[in-house]
C-alpha cells in the first residue's frame, strides 16, 4: 500500500466526475482521465505527488481534451458537447476552484447520474462499478455471470441512454432527494447481495463486490452528512459483511446462520455497525427498513451462541418492518423467527398464511424454510416433499447441493 | 465498549486562562479522573501546545520531519479521556462532565476492536513515574482515503502499527495505543451558544482525521519521530508527534 496508488485510487473517480461535468461525455471524460493517469504516474514518481492530485489530473485531462479539439480529430463527434460546455471559459479552469465542495458536488452528480431511475438496475450497476468503483469489465462480468462483452454493451447502452434521454448531470433538489437517495441505496444493496450470492456460487470469486458496495455507501455517508438512511444501510452491510468468512464451508456450500462458526465473525465490523445503529436511532427514532434490518442482524451478531439469540425481540423488529414495507419475504422471516421464539408450529402457522402468495410459491427460500420447520415439527413425509419441490426452484449449484444433502439426510433418517 | 473523547480547543483561548480559573479547571478534571466517582474512567492525557509538535510524513520515499502541527486548524487537539461504557449514551453522559472553561468541544469516538486497551486496574499518574517524557504519535489520514481502503489494506495498517508497537515495546518505550473507529461513528459536543450541543460527525472540519494514537516513553522527540516514521500513516498520511505532559492510566 503506497501513497501513489492510494492517491490515484481516490483521485480517479473525482477527476472523472469533474471531467464528465465539463465534457458531458462519459467516453471522452474516461479517455481523458485515463490519459492523465498514465501521465501522472511517472511525473509524480519523479517530482512527488502534488498537493491537489485531483486538480492536477483534471488539468491534464483538460489539456488532453483541448489537444484533441485542436487537432480536429474528435471535433465532429463531440462538437456539440464541447461547444455547450465551453471548456476554456469555464470557471473551474483555475485549480484553486477544485476545492472540497466543488469536488463533492461533482461526485454526487456522478452518483445520481449513474443511479438514475431512467436506467435499468442492471445498467446502473454496470455503469457504477465501471466508472465510480473503477472495476474492470472482466471482474464485473464474472461476478454477474455475464460475458465481458455483454457487460461492456450494458455500459455502452447506459451511457448512450444518458446522452439520448438528456439525463441531467445534477444532484436532485431537496424535494426529490429522499426518493432518489432511496433508489441509490436500493441498488447498492443489490450490489452487496450479489456478492452474497456469488460467494456461494459454483466457484468462489475474488471480486470485492461486497467491499465495493460498502465503500460506495461510506462515500454517500460522507457526501450527504445528516442523512440517516445511508448510515443505516452502512450499518446493515457491515453487520452482514462481518459474517462473510463464516458463510460458506470449504466446498463453497452455504452455512446457515445458526451453524456458522461465530469466532470467524469480524468483531471490528460488528462494533462499528453497532455504533452506527445507535447513532441512527438517535437521529431518527422512526426507524426505516435498513435500520430495522441492521438491528435484527445486530441481535444475531450479539449472541455468543445461537441459543443466546433474543428471538422475541427479532420477531418484534420484523413486525415493525412488516408495517414499513409491503414485502412477503419479511413475513417469511418473521415466521422463521417466530418458530425459534414460540416453536415450529407457530412458525408454520404464519408461513401458511403466505402459501397463496404467487411470489412465495416460486420463492425457493419459502419452501426450504417450510421444509426445515416441517422436519422440526415431526412431519418427515411432508418435509421431504417440500425439499424436493424447493430443489426444482433452485438455480444456484451450491444451494442445490445443500438441498440434496438435506434430502439424503432426511431419507436416511426416515428409512431407519 | 471503549470510547475516546478527543478534547479540542480554539487556538487563541488555549493559554489565556487566569490562574484562579486554571486551578478551578484542574479541580474539575481531577474529579473526573476519580474512579470512585466515575466507574467508567480508564485514563486521560493532556498534550502540550501544538507549536511544540513535529509532523512526520514521507516525501518521495524519504521521511520528512517538520516543526509544528501538520495542519493549521482553528481547533486543536489538546487532550483526551478514555472511558468504558455499555453504549454511546453512557459515554456521552461522561463527556458532558468534561469542563468547558476554555474548550471548543469534544469528539467522541469508539475504540476499534482488536486493539490493546491499556492495563486495567486502578489508573495511576504515569508521567511522575519516569524521568523520560511520554510522546503521543497521532496518526492522521484523509477520511476519503481511509474509506477507500479495502479490508486487507486496513488490516495491513493495523499490522504495521502493531509491528511498530512491538518494536517499541521491546526497547522499553511503549506505553499504550488505540485505534479509533471511522469518523462516521463520531458524535461531537460543541460548546457554543448552547453548551454541549450534540452534533453528528467529527468535531474539526479537516480533510485529515485522527485514526488512532500511540503513547511512547522515550528520551526525546527525535526518537519518537523515528518510530512515527515507521508507521504506514506517515507514508499515506501524516503522523504528528507531541508530548503528553499529564497522563493518567
Amino acid at each position: 500500500m503506497e501513497q501513489l496508488e492510494i492517491t490515484l485510487k481516490v483521485a480517479r473517480p473525482k477527476a472523472l466526475a469533474t471531467m464528465i461535468r465539463l465534457t458531458r461525455d462519459f467516453d471522452l471524460a474516461e479517455e481523458a482521465v485515463q490519459e492523465s493517469l498514465v501521465r501522472a504516474l511517472p511525473h509524480w514518481r519523479q517530482h512527488g505527488i502534488p498537493d491537489n492530485a485531483v486538480a492536477w489530473l483534471v488539468q491534464t485531462a483538460r489539456h488532453y481534451v483541448h489537444d484533441r479539439q485542436r487537432h480536429q480529430r474528435m471535433v465532429e463527434r463531440h462538437h456539440h458537447a464541447l461547444q455547450q460546455t465551453q471548456l476554456g471559459a469555464d470557471a473551474t479552469t483555475n485549480p484553486e476552484q477544485h476545492d472540497h465542495a466543488h469536488l463533492s458536488d461533482d461526485m454526487l452528480r456522478l452518483i445520481f447520474t449513474c443511479f438514475h431511475p431512467a436506467l435499468a438496475p442492471e445498467a446502473q450497476i454496470a455503469l457504477t462499478l465501471k466508472t465510480i468503483a473503477g472495476l474492470d469489465s472482466i471482474a464485473i462480468a464474472r461476478a454477474f455471470l455475464l460475458t465481458p462483452k455483454t457487460l461492456d454493451q450494458r455500459v455502452t447502452r447506459a451511457k448512450r441512454r444518458i446522452r439520448d434521454c438528456g439525463i441531467a448531470y445534477q444532484v436532485p433538489d431537496t424535494r426529490e432527494l429522499p426518493e432518489r437517495l432511496d433508489a441509490v441505496l436500493r441498488v447498492i444493496y443489490l450490489i452487496y447481495n450479489q456478492s452474497y450470492t456469488v460467494a456461494s456460487g459454483p466457484d468462489l470469486l475474488d471480486v470485492p463486490l461486497g467491499e465495493t458496495a460498502i465503500a460506495l455507501t461510506r462515500l454517500l455517508c460522507r457526501l450527504l452528512p445528516g442523512h440517516t438512511e445511508p448510515l443505516a444501510l452502512l450499518a446493515l452491510l457491515l453487520m452482514q459483511h462481518a459474517r462473510a468468512d463464516a458463510r460458506t464451508d470449504a466446498d463453497g456450500l452455504p452455512i446457515p446462520l445458526e451453524q456458522q462458526d461465530r469466532r470467524l465473525w469480524q468483531r471490528a465490523l460488528i462494533n462499528e455497525g453497532k455504533v452506527l445503529i445507535e447513532k441512527c436511532f438517535r437521529q431518527q427514532p422512526q426507524a426505516g427498513p435498513y435500520l430495522l434490518q441492521a438491528a435484527i442482524a445486530a441481535i444475531h451478531n450479539r449472541a455468543a451462541t445461537p441459543e443466546d439469540t433474543d428471538w422475541p425481540q427479532i420477531v418484534q423488529l420484523y413486525t415493525l418492518l412488516e408495517q414499513r414495507t409491503d414485502n412477503p419475504v419479511i413475513t417469511l422471516n418473521r415466521a422463521i423467527a417466530l418458530a425459534r421464539a414460540d416453536g415450529p408450529n407457530a412458525g408454520l402457522a404464519l408461513l401458511n398464511t403466505l402459501a397463496d402468495h404467487p411470489a412465495m410459491q416460486r420463492f425457493q427460500y419459502f419452501h426450504t424454510s417450510k421444509a426445515a420447520l416441517l422436519e422440526e415439527n415431526g412431519n418427515p413425509a411432508e418435509a421431504l416433499q417440500t425439499w424436493e419441490y424447493a430443489l426444482t426452484l433452485c438455480q444456484n449449484q451450491a444451494e442445490q447441493r445443500y438441498i440434496c444433502k438435506r434430502i439424503d439426510l432426511l431419507q436416511a433418517r426416515t428409512s431407519q | 465498549m471503549h470510547y475516546i473523547s478527543l478534547i479540542y480547543e480554539y487556538h487563541e483561548n488555549a493559554e489565556q486562562l487566569p490562574d484562579s480559573d486554571y486551578q478551578a479547571l484542574i479541580e474539575q478534571h481531577r474529579a473526573l479522573q476519580d474512579p470512585a466517582q466515575h466507574a467508567g474512567f480508564r485514563g486521560c492525557g493532556r498534550l502540550v501546545a501544538s507549536r511544540q509538535a513535529v509532523s512526520v510524513r514521507h516525501d518521495n520515499a524519504q521521511s520528512l520531519i517538520t516543526d509544528g502541527p501538520f495542519a493549521e486548524c482553528k481547533e486543536i487537539l489538546v487532550g483526551f479521556y478514555h472511558v468504558e461504557s455499555d453504549d454511546l449514551d453512557g459515554a456521552l453522559a461522561y463527556a458532558r462532565h468534561i469542563p468547558t472553561a476554555s474548550m471548543a468541544g469534544v469528539e467522541l469516538r469508539p475504540v476499534d476492536a482488536g486493539h490493546c486497551p491499556p492495563s486495567s486496574g486502578s489508573p495511576k499518574l504515569l508521567t511522575e513515574a519516569s524521568t523520560h517524557p511520554v510522546y503521543a504519535l497521532l496518526n492522521y489520514l484523509d477520511a476519503e482515503v481511509y474509506d477507500a481502503l479495502s479490508e486487507d489494506e486496513r488490516q495491513q495498517l493495523v499490522d504495521e502499527n502493531t509491528r511498530m508497537a512491538m518494536r517499541a515495546d521491546e526497547a522499553g518505550h511503549y506505553v499504550f495505543g488505540h485505534k479509533l473507529m471511522s469518523t462516521l461513528t463520531s458524535t461531537s459536543l460543541r460548546h457554543g451558544k448552547i453548551p454541549y450541543a450534540m452534533m453528528d460527525g467529527p468535531f474539526a472540519e479537516a480533510k485529515e482525521v485522527l485514526l488512532g494514537f500511540h503513547a511512547l516513553r522515550c528520551a526525546d522527540i527525535e526518537t519518537a519521530a523515528r518510530y512515527a516514521a515507521a508507521l504506514p500513516e506517515a507514508r499515506i498520511g501524516v503522523v504528528e508527534v507531541r508530548e503528553i505532559d499529564y497522563l493518567v492510566y
